[in-house]
């Protein structure tokens, strides 16, 4: 019982996290293979976790499943892909919050009978509920259906409020991306519109800025000064994973480096924010990778090989890979960063699939000592510069190389590394990404969402790539599956005297 | 004093051991810094990594806490030290050093494993066998796995940043209860008990998330908690749901199954979550939260007398 006039929920102040206020989610494409594998289920473990609130419903959209389909489809996505046990009782109560329309996301019918849903389900639960829409749908339907939303109501200066959620690929080159990003901003504001990259979930990621900001001995030396270069490398292990139609046209250069990669440069280049919140991390996100311009670049695609012990088929010949194909599976760009802190320190980044093991980090590589004061010249030439290592997967951590003497009477020095993990490592049942993602968007935390003008700048960088690519500027080089790429990529570092870290 | 290691040119499956009758714990400490140089000396693709000091107390009832340690560390990479009881006058001690792998790309973590085997007279003073052991500037968490944790639990809850214990384990609920109230209310420590109630406490205040749920509070100040009746972990969230809501609760046998089967607040049925994780996995979630006070646990347990229990 509370004297309070106005009540207040008496159980909140012990229990973290359980702020997300009233919440309808919309989820287009409901019927879909990502919503079958990550967002049903996402919901169901945020649900069994009490972290959704009490006024939360869900409701799916779909083209081609039935209504009446809908429910049982639910239940095998949540069965088949929950990371938590399934308890027939919690998925009950949440199937009581859930509705479900088929329809065609071109047609206005389809919004008129949304946007009736939603009223009428607002009044069932007893009050008006925020909407996040979220569009697991083909990048064609983002526009049209952004659009539509706002002629019934729904997007720009709808009460209750709306949040638009969309994954990448954010357009295919910065033209389309323009195009696309005036498509949803005539129906939402920028603020309302959240671009998904999942490495931006990443604890690693995340703890980056941590890292930079939160340490006093590491920013005072992240520049060129201190700073020789820096490597980013996203190699996969995998070839395209049943995704040949789609990976096809984009290659590696825009299915990674574009968007991931890109994210990565734009946080470790960035200067400090003056304070810790969305808008100010990404104004500076924006501002580095707005000083960034590629000035080389090498392309590689992979020819059959030896995988995890194992023999795979090169790109041509796996299925759904036209046989002519002149994609890139391998891509490795040379950056300069023309501002004050970076100017002289090149960022050298690569992404690849069939590469020898999956790893994705970013590699700052010190300055040598400007002097060796060992009288053995054997001793002075084995000092290798520090470097240090963010490990983003699959092993979150860190790991700093220091260079240290062996015991013994000799004077012998040995790299050690120190090394620091987390991540998946600590924590034990660690949320899927989805799940942190769909709870930030209900929240309306877009700290970890990307903001149109950056994803506009990554695409100015590569866009001069992708054109000298396809004039052949720079040939496609075959690699051998399971090698660490082309030749032409050892080429591009060791012009500069330098070598990719070891994959 | 006699001593027994493994001698060996690699770091394999086995890692490098050591043990030794009558020893004392400087030297089990001289032991464990030459293992692991021996270890880093043999090389190989492995990193030393810990993230804590987990002091394991003696276990009298025998419980199955090495399962439990075990699958914790592989969490919490720690330096362990596990304490056992024997009846001979002497220290004898164990010290293993291995990898384990850590993560789906096949990290080799070292480890560290310390047994020391002592008579209840020198784990009466448990402080100054494992001081010596302790890796510096690393929280130090101490393990009690029983429920009559005696002289040496005591100890440890003095020694350690957090001890961590579980008053559902014990088979009388008033002596658990007893324990937490002297020592968590002294120290800092987490209850699994507590803990196991986290999914039910979130559920509850996602129903209380609403001006209308929370506006029945006033018109119908009662809770009810079905569940075990011995268990503090029932116990402990009806006396929060008292405390924080002020009303009435009652404590109600339910079918055993769960600490907490069912809970109705101003005649609003709470929706049932996942269940509770067992102890195992519970022992891993204290240790994340070495650096984090559980929120409610202390008022909870000074208003357990707010709880009318229905036997």
């Amino acid at each position: 019982m509370t004297d309070s006039a106005e009540p207040d929920n008496p159980f909140a102040a012990d229990v973290p996290g359980v702020d997300v206020q009233p919440a309808t989610y919309v989820l287009f494409g409901a019927s879909g293979d990502l919503a079958a594998k990550k967002l049903l289920p996402a919901v169901y473990n945020l649900y069994a976790e009490g972290r959704l609130p009490e006024r939360f419903r869900l409701l799916g959209i779909g083209s081609s499943m039935p209504e009446h389909n809908f429910r049982d489809h639910m239940i095998n996505a949540v069965r088949q892909h929950s990371r938590s046990t399934v308890v027939d009782a919690v998925l009950d109560a949440l199937l009581e919050r859930v509705d479900y329309i088929q329809g065609d996301f071109t047609k206005p019918a389809l919004f008129r009978k949304l946007n009736e849903k939603l009223t009428a389900g607002d009044k069932a639960i007893g009050g008006p509920t925020r909407r996040l829409f979220y569009l697991a749908v083909a990048p064609r339907f983002f526009g049209p259906i952004a659009q539509s939303l706002h002629e019934v109501g729904l997007a720009r200066g709808a009460d209750p409020e709306s949040v638009l959620m969309i994954e990448k690929p954010f357009g295919h080159d910065l033209e389309s991306a323009i195009a696309l990003n005036e498509e949803v901003t005539a129906a939402f504001d920028e603020s309302h519109i959240l671009r998904l990259d999942h490495y931006l979930g990443k604890e690693t990621v995340q703890n980056l800025l941590v890292f930079r900001f939160a340490n006093g001995i590491f920013e005072p030396l992240w520049n060129r000064r201190y700073i020789d270069h820096v490597q980013i490398t996203a190699a996969e292990d995998l070839g395209t994973g049943g995704r040949a139609g789609y990976y096809d046209q984009s290659g590696a250069i825009r299915d990674v480096i574009q968007n991931h990669v890109m994210q990565l440069v734009a946080l470790t280049a960035m200067e400090p924010p003056a304070i810790f919140d969305a808008d100010s991390i990404r104004d500076e996100k924006e501002k580095a990778l707005k000083s960034i311009r590629c000035v080389g670049s090498a392309r590689g695609q992979y020819t059959a090989g030896d995988v995890d012990g194992g023999p795979v088929p090169g790109y041509l010949e796996e299925d759904g890979v036209p046989p002519t194909s002149t994609t890139d599976t391998f891509a490795a760009l040379k950056l300069e960063v023309d501002n004050w802190r970076w100017a002289g320190t090149p960022f050298y980044i690569r992404a690849g699939k069939r590469m020898p093991r999956r790893s994705t980090e970013i590699t700052i590589a010190f300055r040598p000592v400007p002097h060796k004061p060992f009288a053995d010249p054997k001793v002075a030439q084995s000092i290798r510069p520090n470097l240090l290592t963010l490990s983003i997967q699959p092993n979150e951590g860190a790991s700093l190389r220091i260079e240290a003497k062996a015991p013994g009477v000799a004077q012998e020095l040995r790299p050690v590394r120190m090394d620091f993990l987390y991540g998946e490592t600590f924590t034990r049942d660690t949320p899927e990404a989805y799940e942190r993602l769909i709870l930030d968007a209900l929240r309306g935390d877009a700290t970890l969402f990307t903001r149109a003008d950056e994803v506009e700048q990554a695409w100015r960088i590569v866009d001069p790539v992708i054109d000298s690519w396809q004039k052949n500027d720079v040939p496609l080089e075959p690699y051998i599956a399971g090698t660490p790429g082309p030749p032409s990529a050892d080429a591009l570092i060791r012009a500069d005297g330098r070598k990719w870290r070891r994959l | 004093m006699t001593t027994a290691a493994t001698e060996t040119r690699e770091l394999g499956a086995k890692g490098l051991q050591w043990h030794a009758k009558g020893t004392s714990t400087d030297v089990v400490a001289d032991v464990l810094a030459k293992l692991l140089r021996q270890a880093d000396h043999l090389g190989g693709d492995h990193v030393s990594l810990r993230t804590m000091n987990l002091i394991v107390a003696p276990d009298p009832q025998k419980a199955t806490a090495h399962k439990a340690t075990a699958q914790a560390t592989a969490l919490h990479p720690a330096r362990m030290i596990r304490l056992v009881e024997h009846t001979p006058d002497r220290l004898d001690a164990d010290v293993h050093v291995r990898l384990i792998e850590l993560g789906d790309a096949g990290m080799q973590v070292l480890v560290e494993d310390i047994v020391i085997t002592a008579n209840a007279s020198r784990l009466a003073h448990a402080t100054s066998l494992v001081a010596p052991l302790l890796a510096r500037g690393l929280p130090t968490v101490a393990w009690l796995p029983g429920y009559d944790h005696g002289d040496t639990a005591a100890a440890l809850a003095i020694t350690a940043h957090v001890t961590v214990f579980d008053s559902d384990r014990d088979p009388d609920p008033a002596r658990a209860i007893g324990f937490a109230h002297g020592t968590a209310l002294e120290h800092p420590s987490r209850d699994l008990a507590w803990l196991r109630t986290l999914d039910w406490r979130r559920r509850i205040s996602a129903v209380f998330s609403t001006e209308q749920a929370q506006g029945t509070l006033a018109f119908a100040p009662s809770g009810d908690v079905v569940g075990n009746v011995q268990s503090p972990a029932a116990m402990l969230l009806a006396a929060w749901i008292a405390v924080r809501a002020n009303v009435n609760v009652t404590l109600r046998p339910g079918s055993g199954t769960e600490p907490v089967e069912a809970v109705t607040i101003a005649g609003i049925a709470i929706p049932p979550g996942s269940g509770s994780a067992c102890s195992v996995g519970m022992l891993g979630e204290a240790l994340d939260t070495v650096y984090s006070a559980p929120l409610g646990y202390e008022d909870a347990l000074k208003s357990l007398d707010r709880v009318a229990i229905v036997a």
